[in-house]
């Protein structure tokens, strides 16, 4: 379990970015982070890597504080994909990237070997092995950065914005991807803009306003019930917007879900 | 003027570029010789001469004129000179380029010796030159210096005829890799291609169909790609059209754009069959600048069409190019600011306006030269929804007030369709479907062609449809439609209506 207690932020000009966040992230979880453009949500990630250090308050990792361990320490459990995941690679093939980890972890060649198939397997890299990975697509670096904390074994995985910029295909293939490793056991704390993703994908929502954290549940009550989804620069899904239209209608997370249940009452046959 | 019966093989070849290669690869393989020269072993006494294998291989690749092979000649025959150790090496000014032109005159006409099938020429000349250029050199070092013929004939000679065979291996060797390692960076074409610029001034063309534009059995490939890009296009742009293009990345729709602001073929070098009318004039008769009179265009990357340090300078810059006076510049100025809404922001510096603002000002100085149509490639990809809405709304406000013909290349459908009275499908460079908005979303939906732009809302609308539900008979067009049409169908969740 990670968690922020009592975390304050700026940088060091007085214009506060962060005040009071408290906030626990349960192993095996899937938290979708939203909220507007500069709220604070990349900055709560970089705190919890290590990245930044808080002004006040503490953050821990299964009730020890891990305040004082740098960003390469706490690399060993928590994997980063960055937004532009081409400016965390620096090797001449995707294996080779992968699999500078776990040689830093000191593992033996076997070892390594070993982590490195297993973590290319499960981001489905095989065939890109010898890649060189600034010629990849964006879909496809986000695998090989995503690969390289899998191969490091850690139990939190952390994606800032992974979907933007992509279409729905790839989208819908990077998800399945993550919802694969999270029912393996992978923690995933993903930054997003995009409300089907919350809703579709991710179990739990915390979203930041106003300096702090402002929302913390499920999509559903997110969507359902919080009355401040605009000032907070979110919108609803259409699935749930539609759904909320239709008398009676239980809540749908996605499209697909809100055409069964429609096909269901109309009585057509699907 | 000749009359032309059937536009659609009518051709348009534009190609540019490539007359100073010859140059480039030659010197590049100089440079490669004088450092081979200076590192090189030598087997008993015997080292290649380096310098004549790389003239030879590059007179092979870039097949120069005998003007120019005598040039690459002198030059080789420069750097010689002065890294020789020879006591009198000027020699070389004579033999190198003979030796040169000689080379020339076996790639141009020699190419019929062949061993089973494959050119030896590279070894040939390879043999050849540096016998000859050899001889040449070694004449004028006796007459120079006064050997004596029996060293001349008894060692001299014989020396540079075992010089000449290793060059006949060194440059075939050299010759192979140089030639992949070239055409695999592009300096050298595979398959030679020669400058070439179509002119129709000849021609009368006038096109038979109604329309702003009218695009006639268009097709066109790029330079060096051997699938055409477009694909016997026949399309007519109205009047008052706001038109949507989508289609899948590399399906055309950018060169579709590009043909109709006559960057294509007059800027994309390639071959255009039939023909694009703008304003009944044929875009291969008229230049790129009196088109822009017509067709305004904003590209994708629109930061690069920003030439100006502030507002103002910036719409005046087309106008003063094509030598309006002061005061209708300033006049068109606030015109275009005007329609843009961009008037408070008319002194400020480029630098210091927002990606939206940047995006608006592009258009005040495209309208600027007062286009009927404009064309927009992909325009929002790098706004934020609230953004991608305000650019809409000024869309339509230039379509229906204004009067302007709106040409709009998308991937992202949502935001702009509500506006659009038209939506062309491309797939592999021809018209998949043509059709108001709702016929050709559901021609994408049915036939699964680029399904996944189709909106969310739109798709879930079809998928009932088929599953057999009756949502009513108005598309799904938007959010506000869709609930008050499920409003209508089931007033009770459904369960008693149906």
């Amino acid at each position: 379990m990670l968690e922020m207690k009592n975390v304050n932020f700026d940088y060091g000009n007085g214009v506060p970015i962060l005040k009071e966040v408290n906030l626990t992230i349960g192993e095996g979880e899937f938290i979708g982070l939203g909220g507007r453009n500069g709220c604070g949500k990349t900055t709560v990630t970089r705190l919890l890597m290590g990245l930044e250090k808080p002004v006040q308050g503490d953050i821990l990792k299964d009730g020890k504080s891990i305040i004082k361990q740098d960003a390469s320490i706490r690399s060993r459990f928590i994997g980063y994909v960055f937004q532009r995941p081409e400016r965390q690679m620096f090797r001449p093939t995707v294996a080779q990237e992968i699999a500078y980890g776990p040689q830093q972890l000191g593992m033996t060649k076997k070892e390594t070997g070993e982590a490195v198939a297993e973590a290319m397997e499960a981001a489905g890299l095989q065939k890109l092995a010898y890649a060189y990975p600034p010629n990849l697509n964006r879909g496809e670096k986000q695998r090989v950065a995503i690969a390289s904390a899998l191969a490091m074994h850690t139990q939190y995985l952390i994606l800032d914005e992974p979907t933007s910029g992509q279409d729905s295909t790839e989208k819908e293939k990077l998800m399945m991807l993550l919802t694969k490793l999270n029912d393996a056991g992978l923690t995933i704390l993903l930054i997003t803009h995009d409300m089907d993703i919350l809703a579709q994908y991710c179990k739990r929502v915390i979203v930041m306003g106003h300096q702090t954290k402002y929302f913390d549940g499920t999509p559903q009550k997110l969507f359902t019930e919080c009355d401040e989804l605009m000032d907070l620069g979110l919108t609803r899904p259409q699935s749930v917007t539609l759904s909320m239209a239709v008398a009676g209608m239980k809540y749908c997370k996605s499209m697909a879900e809100f055409q069964d249940e429609m096909i269901k009452r109309l009585g057509g046959n699907a | 003027m000749e009359h032309i019966a059937d536009i659609s093989i009518l051709e348009f070849h534009h190609r540019q570029g490539g007359q100073y290669r010859w140059i480039t690869v030659s010197t590049l393989l100089l440079a490669i010789a004088t450092i081979l020269r200076l590192v090189s072993p030598s087997v008993a006494g015997f080292t290649p001469n380096w310098a004549i294998a790389m003239y030879c291989i590059a007179i092979h690749l870039t097949k120069p004129t005998y003007k120019q092979s005598f040039g690459i000649g002198m030059v080789y025959a420069f750097v010689g000179v002065l890294t020789s150790k020879a006591a009198f090496p000027y020699g070389d000014f004579i033999s190198e380029p003979v030796a040169a032109l000689l080379c020339c005159f076996a790639v141009k006409h020699l190419d019929i010796i062949k061993c089973k099938g494959h050119t030896v020429l590279p070894a040939f000349t390879g043999l050849i030159c540096t016998i000859i250029s050899g001889t040449i050199f070694l004449t004028t070092f006796k007459l120079a210096l006064n050997i004596p013929d029996s060293v001349f004939f008894n060692v001299m000679l014989p020396a540079v005829c075992i010089i000449g065979l290793i060059n006949g291996v060194t440059t075939p060797v050299l010759y192979y890799p140089a030639e992949k390692l070239f055409a695999m960076r592009g300096i050298i074409d595979v398959k030679s291609e020669e400058m070439e610029v179509s002119d129709h001034s000849r021609f009368k063309l006038s096109p038979l169909r109604e329309g702003l534009i009218s695009m006639e059995h268009l097709s066109y490939t790029y330079n060096k790609k051997s699938k055409p890009a477009l694909d016997n296009i026949s399309l007519s742009i109205h009047q008052g059209d706001f038109l949507v293009i989508t289609g899948e990345s590399g399906s055309g729709k950018s060169a579709l754009c590009m043909a109709m602001s006559g960057a294509i073929p007059h800027y994309y070098g390639g071959v255009m069959k039939g023909m694009v009318f703008v304003d009944n004039k044929a875009t291969t008769q008229v230049s790129i600048a009196d088109l822009v009179c017509h067709v305004g265009m904003m590209l994708d990357d629109y930061d690069s069409q920003l030439v100006a340090m502030t507002v103002e300078e910036e719409i005046a810059f087309s106008l003063q190019n094509q030598g309006i006076a002061p005061n209708k510049i300033e006049e068109a100025i606030e015109h275009a600011l005007t329609k843009v809404k961009l008037t408070a922001y008319r002194k400020r510096e480029i630098s210091k306006l927002s990606g939206g603002q940047r995006q608006r000002l592009v258009i005040a100085g495209v309208l600027a030269t007062n286009p009927d149509i404009l064309v927009f490639d992909q325009p929002t990809s790098a706004l934020d929804p609230e953004g991608t809405r305000d650019f809409y709304q000024l869309l339509h406000d230039l379509n229906v007030n204004y009067k302007h013909t709106i040409i709009v290349v998308e991937h992202t459908l949502e935001a702009v369709l509500p506006y659009a009275n038209r939506l062309i499908l491309i797939q592999k460079g021809r018209i998949a479907c043509d059709g108001d908005v709702v016929t050709t979303l559901r021609f994408m939906y049915e036939n699964n062609i680029y399904a996944t732009a189709v909106p969310q809302v739109f798709a879930c609308q079809m998928t009932l449809e088929k599953a057999g539900c009756n949502v009513g008979d108005i598309a799904w067009l938007d959010l506000d439609t869709a609930i008050n049409s499920l409003k209508q169908c089931c007033p009770n969740g459904g369960r008693i209506a149906c």
